[in-house]
């Protein structure tokens, strides 16, 4: 709770920098923690009501952990022409989740976003904040597997 | 002590820069942007830092700058003096690089780019790719590091500033906006001296200032290039009109997807508050003014103003009704002047180079440059900046090089989802801010989407309703429900459900959203539908009437299947398949499994023997 | 007040400037239809069913009456075809969202509407009029708006209990088409659609629950009382007793009859 602090004390105790707050906090835990949007909206004086408003509102915010990977593919149009959403659906399928879930092993979740900016080579995939560009699905399941070879690498322990 | 006080303080760092940059023999830049680096420039630089290092006795260079532009060449560097243009490069071409170029002068043929008759080309300048082009606002972007407020200032960077401060009272500056026919670059196209001259005669204080940087459109990076590749331009022409309108406020409100672009943002408006250009009394001028950075939550409509607003006051971001504008009661109620990041990156050039030198740019009603993001499936993608005026014919095909893999234009998007599809017969159009909307479109903040034969017009239209289906906020009823009934109506077309009163219907919810909504999300929302039905009817029909998708996308009325007869077992599709659709042992028949088949078309691409049918 | 000349349907007015165009109408005896809109709460303009058609300087545009000021020369038509056009594909969309229910019912026969959409059997048509009361009226803001575009929903906090809510009701009695509705059983008050639960005061004459604990509390707090009054503890029917002995007492010793 005193990262809390921190955090409301870093964005001025303002109230009008709730978005900025719940954003720090995202940040920090990677989700919104209910507990502590309730703790906020005691410490600014903020309807909860409100809070729960904006975490449910911007598309940044979850109000549940995301997966170990976090995989994001661009459906902005410049991917959507070039086959993003082929991708989507490829990934749909072999993770067996929507975009929005995160797979029961809490390793993978699946988002969709509105265009990265990064248009010239789409189709882009994004995995924990890393950039992909030109992807197509056989360069996405050969992403999958290294992330899954990792994780079966650090469970044996070597 | 950095900061600087007066002009000839100025003048003296600049003349001491130059002078530093002049002792170097060589400059080689590498472009940094988010775009490029994850086509891996960074690990060039560090390789070619780590090389260069080794080089004794010369005066080397080295700078991480903002794009090029060249996008579809990435990752590329230039070598200055000559402006030697490498590009693709991997990391193992580096060693041969310093080698041959830097110590020798040699130019390694393989790593030019060639041009459509394989003809390699040396230069920059030289490259048809630029040859149309007239780079004002993105100048610097390769030229200057973005993190560095001297390489700025090496470059005239802050001089308008200065001039405003000491030569030009505030509403001379709004006449010399007025006067230049600068008009807002983020879509709207409001004249932007006028906008100033509203917000500074409104009654209120205090009067905020607001760098929109939501850049929500799909498939349009020109704001987050500038920002990326030379914020300081953007901060500099936002002092500027902070000045002009009487505001010691400003925020920058930039989309959460574009961390890169906020952290530069971050170094530049640090290092201007450590020059002496945000903050008290700048420059000893009795003026303050600092700027303040708001990141989006991810919402589309945050780039509409008033819900942006909504956004910085820490609500919803919702927009209201514009009966009364918001240069008179916006932020908190307060006059506020909103305007697009290359708006404010256009001001400096305009004090610098005077108002009627900008004039003299564009046509009539539309004056200076336009950057667009040029993507899709054109040959050369990537940033460009040209004359207003210049056709969509000149962009597209002597800019961009013309149609991937020889393929058919079918139409280019413009102006994102508030935008429509033109198709060829319009191609000789020119762009400005009026002539697109002669046909149902608009230039909109820049994006432009070029499709091919393989793009199903249908499916773009349901494909921007789909977007807009989430991103509308769902306060008004038109909105929410009209995106629903539009995009269930097409959906059921793209899936071979359609009927032939869906075609009238499309238009009249398209009707009553565009009078009804309460903001611009929603009025333009039926902007693709209704162009694809104006331009692409026979599409339509074809799904409604004949459930076909000529183009091969709408994954429900395509199949794929192999025709036994040529089929030899090569077992290529078999191995190229991502999920495991095709069945058939190695040197026997193979068949899709058509319930499993999600229509990639990978299988198609492969095979040699023409085994493999589209339907 | 500054006065200024308009144009409505025809009809030459000269009202003050700074109304809107519904205050003006219902001042004149116009019906323009609305479901958003509530005279205690700032005009939220959403359902759009209250759009006409205005024009002005020869500019011809489509506004929400309910809150578009006023301007000088403006000639307003709230039911010519294109107005009623508009009207009819809300109501039709609305119909599709919650079938013929409560204010759209009434509605759609006025306008004689055709359920081109469908008919849904959803309860909430996203007026925003609980929300709004909540927290314009009542100051609570114990529920609010989730999500958006096509999932926005009225809901409490985590879709659990609302924390702030002290049971008034005041949601579901403007509520235009019945979604929330008020249950009470037992000791508790139950509020529908919003999760409310919330412990009911008994009677401290009869010993009936009838009044939520938390709403006594609001009460106190918004009168700003500082003691204890036993009448804010009685249900209507003792309360009314316990009046009526006072006033005949009070006869007694002051009228002496």
């Amino acid at each position: 709770m005193k990262e809390i602090d921190e955090i409301i004390a870093k964005n001025n105790w303002s109230k009008n920098k709730i978005v900025g707050i719940l954003q720090d906090i995202q940040d920090r835990y990677g989700y919104l923690p209910e507990e502590v949007l309730f703790s906020i909206s005691q410490k600014l004086n903020i309807p909860v009501s409100l809070i729960y408003s904006l975490s449910t509102f911007y598309k940044a915010f979850s109000l549940k952990p995301k997966g170990k990977y976090k995989i994001k593919v661009c459906l902005g149009t410049a991917c959507h022409v070039r086959g993003g959403y082929m991708i989507v659906e490829y990934l749909k399928n072999k993770l067996k989740i929507n975009p929005g879930e995160t797979t029961e092993d809490g390793l993978f979740s699946l988002e969709t976003v509105n265009c990265l900016g990064a248009c010239a080579i789409g189709p882009v995939v994004v995995l924990n904040e890393n950039l992909y560009g030109q992807m197509n699905i056989n360069k996405v399941e050969k992403l999958i597997k290294g992330m899954k070879d990792e994780e079966n690498k650090k469970q044996r322990g070597t | 002590m950095k900061k600087i006080k007066n002009k000839e303080e100025l003048e003296k760092l600049r003349g001491r820069l130059k002078k530093e940059r002049e002792k170097y023999e060589i400059l080689i830049s590498v472009c940094a942007e988010t775009g490029c680096i994850a086509s891996g420039s960074l690990n060039i630089y560090k390789k070619l830092e780590k090389e260069i290092k080794k080089i004794k006795n010369r005066k080397i260079k080295l700078l991480k700058t903002g794009c090029h532009g060249f996008s579809e060449f990435d990752p590329a560097i230039v070598i200055y003096p000559e402006k030697i243009f490498y590009v693709k490069l991997k990391e193992e071409d580096i060693e041969e690089i310093v080698e041959k170029t830097i110590k020798n002068g040699e130019i390694i043929e393989r790593l030019l780019y060639k041009d459509e008759n394989g003809k390699c080309i040396s230069y920059l300048n030289e490259i048809p790719f630029y040859k149309k082009q007239n780079r004002l606002v993105t100048r610097l972007n390769g030229l200057i590091d973005p993190e560095n407020i001297e390489d700025y200032i090496l470059f005239e960077g802050y001089s308008a500033l200065i001039k405003v401060l000491n030569e030009i009272e505030p509403d001379e500056v709004i006449e010399i906006i007025k006067k230049s026919g600068l008009r807002g670059r983020g879509g709207g196209g409001f004249p932007t001296g006028r906008k100033w001259e509203l917000c500074k005669k409104a009654e209120g204080t205090p009067k905020y200032i607001i760098c929109n940087a939501d850049e929500g459109d799909p498939g349009a990076f020109m704001d987050r290039s500038v920002i990326e590749g030379n914020p300081h331009s953007v901060i500099e022409g936002m002092i500027i009109g902070a000045y002009a309108i009487g505001s010691n406020e400003g925020y920058v409100y930039i989309r959460h997807e574009y961390p890169l672009a906020l952290e530069r943002l971050k170094i530049a408006l640090k290092q201007a508050r450590e020059y002496g250009f945000l903050g008290e009394n700048i420059l000893n001028s009795g003026f303050s003014f600092d700027i303040d950075i708001v990141r989006g939550g991810g919402a589309f409509v945050c780039g509409e103003s008033t819900a942006l607003m909504a956004s910085i006051e820490g609500k919803v971001g919702e927009p209201r009704a514009k009966y009364i504008h918001t240069v008179e009661r916006g932020l908190y109620d307060k006059p506020t002047c909103l305007n697009n990041v290359e708006t404010w990156a256009n001001v400096p050039l305009i004090i610098n180079n005077g108002w009627e030198w900008y004039s003299k740019i564009g046509t009539e009603n539309s004056k200076g440059t336009k950057i667009f993001s040029l993507v899709g499936k054109v040959k050369n993608t990537g940033l460009v900046e040209v004359d207003m005026g210049i056709t969509l014919k000149e962009i597209i095909f002597d800019i961009g090089g013309g149609i991937k893999n020889n393929k058919k234009f079918k139409g280019v998007q413009t102006g994102g989802p508030s935008g429509g599809i033109i198709p060829e017969k319009f191609l000789n159009l020119p762009v400005d801010f009026d002539r697109l909307n002669e046909v149902g479109s608009m230039m909109g903040s820049g994006g432009m989407i070029v499709m091919d034969e393989n793009t199903c017009m249908v499916d773009v239209a349901r494909y921007f309703l789909n977007f807009l289906k989430e991103e509308s906020c769902g306060k008004c009823v038109p909105c929410r429900e009209g995106i629903y009934h539009m995009l269930s109506i097409l959906n059921r077309i793209t899936e071979g459900k359609g009927e032939i009163q869906d075609i009238e219907k499309l238009k009249e919810i398209a009707d009553v959203m565009k009078k009804s909504c309460l903001c611009a999300l929603g009025t333009t929302a039926p902007n693709p539908v209704l162009t694809t039905l104006n331009y692409f009817e026979d599409e339509y029909i074809a799904h409604i009437k004949d459930k076909k998708c000529l183009s091969g996308v709408c994954v429900s009325l395509v199949k794929y299947y192999i025709v036994p007869e040529f089929c030899n077992g090569c077992h290529a599709c078999y191995k190229v398949c991502p999920i495991g659709a095709i069945e058939g042992d190695v040197k026997k028949v193979h068949k899709i499994k058509q319930d499993i088949c999600i229509k990639c078309g990978s299988c198609y691409e492969v095979c040699k023997f023409n085994a493999i049918k589209r339907d | 007040m500054e006065k200024i000349d308009i144009v409505i349907n025809g009809k030459k007015l000269e009202v003050e400037k700074r109304k809107t165009i519904l205050e003006i109408a219902k001042e004149t005896g116009i019906f323009i239809p609305t479901l958003c809109h509530h005279p205690s709460i700032e005009p939220y303009g959403v359902c759009r069913l209250c759009t006409v058609e205005i024009e002005r300087n020869g500019r011809k545009r489509f506004v929400t009456s309910c809150n578009y000021p006023v301007e000088d020369e403006i000639e307003i038509k709230t039911d010519n075809e294109e107005v009623l056009k508009i009207r009819r594909m809300i109501l039709q969309f609305l119909i599709a969202k919650v079938g013929y229910t409560g204010k759209i019912k009434e509605f759609a026969e006025m306008y004689k509407v055709e359920p081109v959409f469908g008919i849904g059997n959803d309860d909430c048509i996203l007026c925003g009029l609980c929300v709004n009361v909540c927290k314009e009226l009542i100051g609570v803001n114990a529920i609010s708006f989730s999500s958006r575009g096509i999932n926005r929903k009225v809901s409490s906090p985590f879709e659990k209990e609302p924390f702030d809510c002290i049971g008034c009701g005041a949601c579901s009695f403007v509520c235009p088409t019945g979604a929330i509705k008020i249950i009470d059983k037992g000791n508790f008050r139950e509020i529908t659609k919003i999760n409310a639960k919330l412990e009911l005061e008994k009677c401290k004459i009869c010993g009936k629950p009838f009044i939520p604990k938390k709403l006594i509390q609001y009460m106190k707090n918004k009168i700003g009382l500082k003691e204890e009054i036993d009448t804010l503890y009685l249900c209507d029917d003792c309360k009314k007793n316990v009046y009526l002995d006072r006033i005949n007492l009070l006869t007694l010793i002051g009228g002496k009859k």
